[in-house]
């Protein structure tokens, strides 16, 4: 049948989603059977995968963390997943039990995920959005209600990105999204880069490209101009491991290089 | 976090660090743990000190080693390598800590671990089922709300196709749809339809934009949804500026006349925006047809057709559809669409009607009249056709085509005889107007058929627009210059600046047929003195048009007008009836 291209996504559990693989990958039980036998077979080719998770996850901690320290009592964190473990809502309110957060997100089974889970707490929200439509997001009635935008605002752009093909112009729709918060503002991204990838990125990317969401493959390099003028925070853009650590170097700090990830945060001048 | 107390006697906090951190690390990256490095080591150091105590108490009872193994999972230590590296670690360093030798504790440890591992896994396998369980719920939830968004926007997408956005009216789409639903099911016998057209509308977009002309048309749609709810008749928008009314079973022509008055009434009340009043007017045609056999296309098509009546007859108009009126328009239309082609197939002919000068009755010329020879209606005069050529532009090569063929035949005849008749050929305006193009055609038809300039004559139509277009003038003066004889044709049926005639470079004033008609041998009354001495106070030869009878002759010839046309000396003809007409005269004349 023909889906009216104004028609939200299905929903179908035969096809893995980069959501639930991502939960797998952090020893979640919120995947299907199809996403596991895709698991299974990145798992093949890239071992580390569950690793980068999360390095990745445990970077959005810190990240969180510290932006509730600053100050930031509002976020918006798009591509949110499948709330798994340590929520962005959950880490902020341990500093800040005001904070506000807006989780988007693309897949309708995760949205709904994120709505059960915070059914009944005020302040906090799950809608289903695309980032490649910034402006549908911006002006959702949700957002709108929960996110003052003449107050400084935290954007979590997490593990999202390599999920925007080029195609989609991401640097068009990053620059859009940072044009809609006030100086102040933070900006938190991570990216999965290709750099230090030591496995088969094709053969990742093409499985991958089996999911609701193909990857896109870019560098650090690449990653850099998506803070537009934003001014990164120490220690700027770097393996997601590296980033403002709560450990001395350990197991984690060595599979830095491996971790395949950049992290990084910028604050709108 | 909260670190238990060290069970006294045994050991400091020290060691139990040390193992805690020696476990955070055996486990670090077997599962995502939410927290903080320091964090993790305080909690497993909270543990191992329990862990500790039940491994030293006194009677030994394992079994609060399950619910630590349960606890372990639910702070997030949940992964199968987590509990294979958390046994080997504690194996090796719980037995130390407690002061004893792995040895000599061994079976309390290996039932302690047991103990440990039945609440671990016992733990684990209920998160990943109520993990698995929250993932189908969110399914089946997110399924749900994906079909209800779906629905809604199917709804949305089925409104917004059917309905227009501007006015929130239903579209033409939706209205077509009514009135074939009305068509088919029948219920109503008649049916008429109510087309408005908004005139006033352009004019306010062009004036003032469009988003006041948006403005406009958002409040009259109002005003009209208003009168049709009260009406009960149903409405839509059109397109542009037309919306269109349907109403089931209308009471006689009166009823319509009276809804149609009361929609004019509504919407020709001004529009007040903040700055500005924008005057309204509107035009409608009303159709009214039975049901029976009814083709919505047809009925809308006469319903346009009678809006633009409505608008031709002024602002504020309403016309009821003619069906002897449509079908002249319609067979007006299929003529234009003939002319093209039948150009093409050269289905244009001329006739040729003498000029004569009254002196001595001689045929100093021959005015040529096209006649079309239609393939379906047979022989049309240029009544017909003539004014749809101009309106369809068509009249430009049609003109070209007969002045080729006449001056091709006023050469042969100039072949025939010495004193040869100029041949007569009217030019429309649009022709004028091209009038570069008018130029090279005559001159190189001169050229080309080797005619004396003076055996043409071109006739124009006596029309207001010629003395104020100094275009048109030029072309005049250049077609002169060429030596070809110019006559105003039709003279004094139309507005005529006299002044302007003296400096026209023309030859004769083709006095008009309704003079002669009007003129009776009582009258007292007549122009037609009057218009011969205009003629020759220009210097210009005075033509009759129009003569019937030996009395017109004989009255023109008294007064002193020098050529006549007409039936009595001779009705148009073919160019063979004329030759021998000619070949007649020389012979006489020799
Ligand atoms: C790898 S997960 C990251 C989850 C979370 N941000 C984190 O880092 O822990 C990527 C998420 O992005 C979502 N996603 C992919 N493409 C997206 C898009 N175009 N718009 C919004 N979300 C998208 C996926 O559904 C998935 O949940």
């Amino acid at each position: 049948m023909d889906r009216p291209e104004w028609a939200p996504p299905g929903i179908d559990v035969e096809r893995p989603s980069a959501a639930r693989l991502y939960d797998y990958f952090l020893g979640g039980s919120h995947n299907f059977a199809a996403d596991r036998a895709m698991a299974q077979q990145l798992l093949a080719t890239a071992p580390d995968i569950p690793l980068i998770a999360q390095a990745n996850r445990a970077f959005l901690r810190r990240a969180v963390h510290m932006l509730a320290e600053s100050g930031i009592r509002q976020f918006l964190d798009i591509g949110s997943g499948i709330p798994t473990l340590g929520n962005v809502h959950e880490v902020a309110r341990e500093v800040a039990p005001d904070a506000r957060v807006v989780y988007v997100d693309l897949d309708p089974v995760a949205v709904a995920h994120s709505s059960v889970l915070i059914r009944g707490q005020e302040g906090i929200a799950a809608i289903q959005g695309d980032v490649r439509k910034p402006g549908d997001i911006l002006h959702h009635e949700t957002v709108r209600e929960l996110i003052d935008f003449t107050e400084p605002v935290a954007l979590l752009v997490i593990a999202l990105l390599q999920f925007v093909r080029d195609e989609d112009d991401p640097a068009g729709i990053m620059a859009q999204l940072r044009g809609a918060l006030p100086s102040g503002s933070y900006l938190a991204i991570s990216h999965g880069v290709v750099d230090g990838w030591r496995h088969d990125k094709e053969m990742v990317k093409s499985l991958y490209s089996r999911t609701t969401t193909p990857a896109a493959s870019r560098t650090r390099a690449e990653v850099v101009p998506f803070f537009g003028d934003f001014e990164l925070v120490d220690p700027g853009l770097v393996w997601v491991t590296q980033w403002r650590p709560d450990q001395p170097s350990n197991i984690d700090g060595i599979k830095a290089a491996k971790s395949a990830v950049v992290a990084g945060v910028g604050r709108k001048p | 976090m909260i670190v238990e107390p060290a069970p006294r006697g045994f050991t400091d906090g020290s060691h139990i660090t040390r193992v805690a951190r020696a476990w955070a690390r055996a486990i670090a990256g077997a599962s995502y743990v939410p927290m903080a490095h320091v964090d993790i080591e305080l909690r497993l150091a909270g543990f191992t000190t329990r862990l500790l105590r039940v491994l030293t108490g006194q009677p030994f009872d394992p079994s609060p080693a399950t619910q630590i193994g349960v606890e372990l999972v639910e702070a997030h230590f949940a992964s199968p390598e987590t509990l294979g590296h958390t046994i080997s670690v504690l194996a090796d360093r719980l037995p130390p800590l407690a002061g004893t030798s792995l040895d000599s504790s061994g079976r309390r440890v290996m039932r302690l671990l047991s103990a440990l591992s039945v609440g671990y896994t016992r733990g684990l396998r209920e998160r990943t089922l109520d993990e698995q369980e929250s993932i189908r719920q969110a399914t089946v939830l997110a399924q749900l709300q994906t079909e209800h968004a779906l629905r809604e926007s199917q709804e949305a997408f089925r409104h917004a196709a059917v309905h227009d956005q501007l006015t929130g009216l239903p579209n033409r789409i939706f209205f077509e749809k009514q009135l074939a639903d009305l068509i088919e099911n029948g219920g109503a016998h008649h049916v008429a339809i109510c087309f408005i057209g908004i005139t006033s509308l352009q004019a306010i977009t062009d004036r003032f934009g469009h988003v006041l002309g948006d403005k406009a048309l958002t409040v009259t749609a109002d005003r009209l949804r208003t009168l049709a709810r009260s009406l009960g008749h149903p409405l839509a928008r059109f397109a542009g500026d037309q919306f269109v009314m349907l109403i089931e079973d209308p009471a006689g022509t009166p009823h319509l006349a009276g809804v149609a008055d009361q929609i004019i009434a509504t919407l020709s009340t001004p529009v007040h925006t903040d700055r500005h009043l924008l005057p309204m007017s509107a035009s409608i045609g009303l159709v009214d047809r039975p049901i029976a056999g009814m083709d919505a296309n047809d009925v809308m098509r006469a319903a346009g057709m009678t809006l633009q009546w409505a608008k031709a007859e002024g602002t504020n108009r309403w016309q009821l559809f003619d069906q002897a009126r449509s079908d002249r328009e319609i067979a007006k239309h299929a003529l234009t669409a003939d002319l093209a082609g039948g150009i093409d197939r050269d289905e244009f002919f001329l006739e040729y009607q003498p000029l004569v000068r009254l002196e001595d009755r001689a045929v100093i010329g021959v005015e040529a009249l096209v006649r079309w020879h239609h393939p379906r209606l047979g022989r049309l005069n240029p009544g017909r056709f003539i004014d749809l050529a101009e309106e369809s532009g068509q009249i430009v090569r049609l003109g070209g085509r007969l002045l080729d063929k006449a001056c091709r035949q006023a050469r042969e005849w100039a072949k025939l005889t010495d004193s040869p008749p100029y041949v007569s050929v009217n030019v429309a305006v649009p022709q004028l107007r091209d009038g570069a193009g008018l130029l090279r055609t005559v001159d190189n038809l001169l050229q080309e058929v080797g005619l004396a300039p003076e055996l043409l004559q071109l006739e124009i139509t006596e029309s207001a627009s010629i003395p104020d277009d100094p275009q048109l003038r030029r072309t005049l003066d250049d077609i002169a210059g060429l030596g070809v004889r110019l006559a105003l044709d039709d003279f004094g049926s139309g507005y005529s600046n006299l002044g302007y005639l003296q400096n026209l470079p023309v030859n004769q004033l083709k006095i008009d047929m309704q003079f002669v008609r009007d003129w009776k041998p009582s009258s007292t009354k007549s122009l037609l003195p009057s218009l011969v001495k205009l003629a020759h106070d220009l210097r210009l030869s005075a033509l009759a048009e129009g003569v019937e009878t030996l009395q017109q002759a004989e009255y023109l010839e008294s007064i002193g007008c020098d050529h006549v046309q007409g039936y009595y000396f001779g009705k148009p003809q073919a160019a063979s009836s004329i030759t021998s007409l000619l070949l007649e005269w020389s012979a006489e004349e020799l």
